[in-house]
């Protein structure tokens, strides 16, 4: 029987193309790619997946409707095309990252929050007769959001590219635009309103809902993606400390990962990597390596402590992967999977 | 046995109301200027060569769009009748997607008797279906836009407290983003007379024009901005207007009673709030107190009329009177109003053409429609307006023109035949020979 083969559309171009290639091999998934003018590849460590490359806004509609099963695409692109069977299985994979905002003219100093761009919608329909107009190309994002916000009256100008200038060029009033750093808003002369973000997105992993719950061995590759995408995600988090510890005991050592600052970060780690002590030296002070798992923030605090407990040398190393008990994101698709 | 739609179409031509053919699809953001974008999640849009189109989700804005298309200059009055679709998350069939629509405009309606005819016969086309046991409830917009007005608050605080329908009716603060005084911001400007605002203006002008702000405006003039930014800081006085209009109109969403105790209590609140003396409240108060009369004149008895001032929900689009007929509680079979700005908005601000309207709910009716049902001819009185209503009872088609000193033109047809304008003038001494001389007239 010819085993079934699974297709996970990747982005081909743009901002999150090659991040994505890199999240995947950081994650253990190497991309063969044999062309590349060609618009297919496959994952050398999945046999049954194929990967299909598209479009950014291209992925989420291939995944919605079934031409591939995965995906990983912006979260922005996600919520903007919503489908019954796009489902998000994990939506911070940790790069990509942007803001949906709204932006008015600078010169629009009367205008500082939602409610003042609220204000003078209504101000053009009565001192203008005709609605605002907001180019962007997320229209059903941004009526949702406007909505939200008291704006009933306005016209969503499509445009493609060049956003920003929709407003010195006379075709929009004002703009919904992704932005990373602002700098390209506030370089055509446009600022960001108060209470004006309609959505912090990054790249996500998604899925096709009815292959999923009609393909078990398609949820068994879902499964092993989702332990090497948390294990890497948890990993990043991370070091992996060892330390050799002159001490008189090895309570003693314990005590002294008790008293201080490091308690905290150890017994957040202590659930999934006890430390591992072991006698190294005859001496009247036994040498004791310790093996723990830190979380990563303030090493120099971290090297400090060791060494008034007696740390003699000090390795720090990232981690590549961290796993749980079990993958939380597959946990949470089933229970997502079972309500639906 | 005739359709409900066919039944409330043949009621509609014996008031003059021609049958007009309207496209199933036109541009989406035709449907959004009538209430912005408020409709969207109802429309069902697609897009062909780069541009949004929707299936009709109703007919108003069509005609609206129509009227213009034929650079009509004198009043029109149209019915439609067909399939509208709108787009429904619970829909479990494709039929739950579309539905048979029966309504009517009346373009170029000036004067309050369109109020009253729109009125009288969206009630009797209820009747014609069989349904006797309805009431109507009848509110007025424009007065409620003239409390506000009233009270000096400027058009855009009004928008957005007419906006909080919900939550004056339920007895909340007037929330917003920013909290109980979000409605200013802080600054060291203080205006507080429209001298000094003119003033402060051109400094504020001649400041805007100095600063790095280039010339992306987005359609705002620097004159737009200053005016906004002045008045903005001349909200810090306006607190307590607020609040008290806000009192206001919790208050007044709370009548709903009987034409004569419903009057009162509304005039006993604008006592309260030391705004009795105003004209343009007095005036519409007035008019629609006459429509609610006139209606006595359609067989319409007031024991069947509630008034509920802030029945509509939809601001941006009503402008004067607005009912709805309602069989149980909540259930509309049929509903409209005035709408003045409509046709204004739709031609981008080139033509103000007042307008009133009404659409039957059939889905929402039980039909108990019985062809035996029929009236009495029932000649009571001289006005012209039991004439028509006789006639058309009689099945002709009658169309007023112009009522003035119950003195106008009226226009008879057979059913069958299109309406046509002759112009021709009817004398009678009494209301038979009226009668006689019409039909005679009609064939």
């Amino acid at each position: 029987m010819t085993k079934q083969i699974y297709t996970i559309a990747l982005p081909s171009k743009g901002a999150i193309a090659e991040p994505t290639s890199n999240f995947l091999k950081q994650s253990g998934l190497k991309i063969v790619k044999p062309n590349p003018r060609q618009y297919t590849g496959r994952i050398a460590e999945i046999d049954a997946l194929q990967v299909l490359f598209q479009r950014v806004k291209d992925v989420a509609y291939k995944v919605a409707d079934g031409t591939a099963q995965l995906g990983i695409t912006g979260l922005d692109v996600v919520c903007e095309n919503p489908h019954k069977d796009l489902i998000v299985i994990h939506d911070a994979l940790g790069y990509g990252h942007c803001q949906l905002v709204v932006a008015v003219p600078e010169a629009w100093v009367d205008v500082d929050d939602m409610y003042d761009l609220a204000e003078v919608a209504l101000d053009f329909r009565e001192k203008k007769g005709r609605n605002i107009r907001v180019a962007t190309t997320y229209p059903y994002l941004t009526r949702q959001f406007l909505q939200r916000n008291r704006i009933q009256h306005f016209r969503i100008t499509k445009a493609e590219g060049a956003i920003e200038a929709a407003p010195m060029i006379g075709s929009a009033d004002f703009v919904v635009d992704l932005t990373q750093t602002g700098t390209t808003l506030r370089e055509n002369h446009l600022k960001q309103v108060d209470g004006g973000t309609i959505l912090e997105a990054q790249a996500c992993f998604i899925a096709n809902r009815q292959a999923l719950q009609n393909n078990p061995e398609l949820l068994d590759i879902v499964q092993n993606l989702c332990e090497l995408i948390d294990s890497g995600l948890n990993a990043k988090k991370y070091y992996q400390v060892v330390a050799d510890i002159e001490a008189n005991n090895v309570d003693d050592i314990l005590s002294g990962l008790e008293d201080n600052l490091l308690k905290q970060r150890i017994i957040a780690t202590h659930r999934m990597l006890n430390p591992s002590l072991s006698a190294s030296s005859d001496s009247d002070q036994a040498i004791y390596t310790l093996t723990l798992t830190l979380e990563g923030r303030n090493i120099i605090e971290i090297v400090q402590h060791l060494r008034s407990i007696g740390a003699r040398s000090i390795v720090m190393n990232p981690i590549k992967y961290l796993f749980h008990a079990e993958s939380p994101t597959f946990k949470k698709l089933l229970e997502t999977l079972e309500s639906s | 046995m005739q359709s409900a739609e066919k039944i409330l179409s043949n009621h509609m031509l014996r008031y003059g109301y021609q049958s007009i053919e309207l496209p199933e699809i036109a541009p989406a953001e035709l449907f959004l200027t009538r209430a912005g974008d408020k409709i969207i999640d109802q429309l069902l849009i697609f897009e062909h060569k780069d541009q949004r189109f929707a299936l009709r989700p109703e007919f108003t804005a069509l005609a609206a769009q129509h009227y213009l298309t034929l650079q009509a200059q004198e009043s029109v009055r149209w019915q439609f009748e067909g399939t509208v679709y709108k787009n429904s998350f619970n829909a479990t069939h494709h039929s739950d997607y579309h539905k048979t629509s029966v309504g009517a405009e009346f373009i170029g309606a000036t004067n309050p008797d369109a109020d009253v005819e729109i009125i009288a016969m969206a009630a009797h086309g209820i009747t014609e279906l069989g349904i006797d046991d309805w009431q109507m409830v009848i509110g007025h917009v424009g007065v409620q836009r003239a409390l506000l007005k009233a009270l000096k608050l400027e058009p855009r605080l009004q928008e957005m407290m007419l906006s909080q329908r919900d939550s004056y009716r339920h007895g909340q603060d007037f929330l917003n983003p920013k909290g109980s005084d979000g409605l200013t911001t802080d600054s060291e400007i203080s205006v507080n007379s429209d001298e000094d605002l003119n003033q402060t203006g051109y400094a504020l002008d001649l400041l805007l024009n100095a600063t790095r702000y280039g010339d992306v405006m987005g359609g705002r003039t620097r004159q737009d901005i200053t005016e906004r930014l002045l008045k903005k800081r001349q909200r810090l006085s306006k607190q307590p207007e607020i609040k008290r209009a806000w009192m206001l109109l919790q208050e007044w969403s709370k009548i709903t009673s009987p034409p004569e105790s419903a009057f009162v209590t509304m005039r006993e609140l604008l006592t309260k709030y030391n705004i009795n003396g105003d004209e343009q409240i007095q005036s519409l108060l007035t008019e629609w107190s006459n429509i609610i009369d006139s209606l006595e004149e359609y067989d319409i008895p007031l024991e069947r009329i509630i008034i509920q001032p802030d029945l509509t929900r939809n601001w941006n689009y009503y402008t004067g009177i607005v009912f709805g007929i309602q069989t149980d509680h909540d259930n509309y079979v049929a509903s409209g109003g005035r709408y003045d700005e409509l046709i204004r908005v739709v031609s981008d601000g080139e033509r103000h053409v007042p307008s009133v309207g009404m659409a039957f709910h059939l889905e929402r009716m039980s039909l108990k429609i019985d062809q035996t049902t029929q009236k009495q001819l029932n000649i009571g009185g001289y006005q012209v307006k039991n004439i028509a209503h006789d006639l058309r009872q009689r099945g002709h088609a009658v169309a007023l023109f112009d009522v003035h000193d119950e003195r106008c033109d009226i226009y008879v047809q057979e059913s069958s035949i299109l309406f046509k304008n002759t112009h021709e003038t009817v004398s009678f001494r009494n209301l038979e020979q009226a009668v006689l001389i019409l039909e005679e007239y009609a064939r």
